[in-house]
């Protein structure tokens, strides 16, 4: 999921940066030291989780944990999300150096979407939980689509084409993330609710 | 001011740790996507966690970065260069955002990947917990 180096063009390059350096200044914004135990957990986790592949087919897929970390940190995912990706480029070659502020808005702005998807419907948390994982996988796969084929057009073109394959491709990821943020997100409603995104973190 | 130092302290963590781990990065090509040199100059290409994609298009090139030859893989996705006697480096990219790439006789080693893992998160673990007490008190 993650784009390399050498995908993107110079002002795709420094459109996503400047991007990303709205999105981070937000982030950073008012931040409370009761906060800080939170997103060090979860940018940890979504380091480790999102390094995991998963065999799938003839190709293999990694969990973006763009909805549940978007219900847990709000606005502050997009910091959770730049560390990690940074750490996963630095150490793994996963991801680039060129394409950290493409792939940081690819899943920060999904996260704040899904987030506000959560907050605002009254279902039972493993429903919407369910609904903001789906939700948020789609935007990312939009998103990628998009930077791809405004990169190089040729990406969309032809029944094989790599805008069709990214979509048969990501169809189990849906799935298995909405069942993974919706469970996680009850199980997390009922022992620790103090660190769901409801209260200090709102958008 | 209790927000700025809070942000301080957060930041200067995190440059701490980022600084740490750059210290120890070292020449790897464990890339998502893998190219592992096999016998009878021939490549497996796929990704880390395994399988490859059959979009995949390997490129061979020379010492001066001429393109000596372009493909797909086959079935089991391999690439035979054999016949490319003047093959230096080969790249492979499965049109997804995915890059890899071997200079040939070069060293292939991955670095194992769960102790980096485990480390990291260790890390933002004790930043976790130093926090939390510091709040509790």
């Amino acid at each position: 999921m993650h784009l390399t180096d050498g995908i993107l063009t110079a002002p795709a390059i420094a459109a996503t940066y400047a991007g990303t350096a709205v999105m981070l200044r937000w982030s950073l914004k008012d931040m409370a030291e009761e906060e800080i135990p939170k997103i060090s957990l979860t940018t940890g986790t979504f380091f480790a989780v999102s390094l995991i592949s998963i065999p799938i087919g003839p190709s293999s897929i990694h969990l973006m944990m763009a909805g549940i970390m978007g219900v847990m940190l709000g606005r502050r995912a997009t910091l959770a999300f730049f560390i990690g990706l940074l750490l996963q480029a630095l150490l793994f070659q996963h991801g680039g150096i060129t394409s950290l502020g493409a792939n940081t808005l690819m899943l920060a702005i999904p996260a704040l979407v899904a987030q506000q998807v959560y907050v605002r419907l009254s279902l039972a948390p493993l429903v919407k939980g369910m609904m903001a994982g789906a939700l948020a996988t789609l935007l990312t796969v939009i998103l990628l689509i998009m930077v791809l084929v405004v990169s190089q057009p040729l990406f969309a073109q032809g029944t094989l084409s790599v805008v069709r394959m990214l979509i048969a491709g990501h169809v189990p990821l849906v799935v298995i993330e909405a069942v993974v943020t919706g469970f996680a997100l009850q199980l997390m409603t009922r022992a620790k609710p103090d660190w769901l995104q409801e209260g200090v973190l709102k958008v | 001011m209790k927000k700025n130092e809070t942000r301080k302290h957060l930041l200067s963590i995190m440059l701490t740790v980022a600084c740490f781990l750059l210290a120890t990065v070292s020449v790897v090509e464990a890339h998502c996507m893998e190219i592992e040199p096999l016998e009878h100059q021939r490549v497996r290409v796929g990704y880390d966690g395994g399988g490859f994609s059959p979009q995949t298009v390997v490129t061979v090139v020379d010492d001066f970065g001429i393109v000596l030859e372009e493909g797909r893989l086959d079935d089991d996705g391999l690439y035979d260069y054999s016949h490319l006697s003047q093959a230096h480096r080969i790249l492979a990219d499965d049109g997804m955002g995915h890059r890899g790439e071997w200079v040939i006789d070069t060293d292939h080693h991955t670095r194992p990947k769960m102790p980096v893992i485990a480390g990291v998160w260790m890390v933002f673990g004790g930043t976790a917990w130093y926090y939390q007490r510091k709040v509790v008190k």
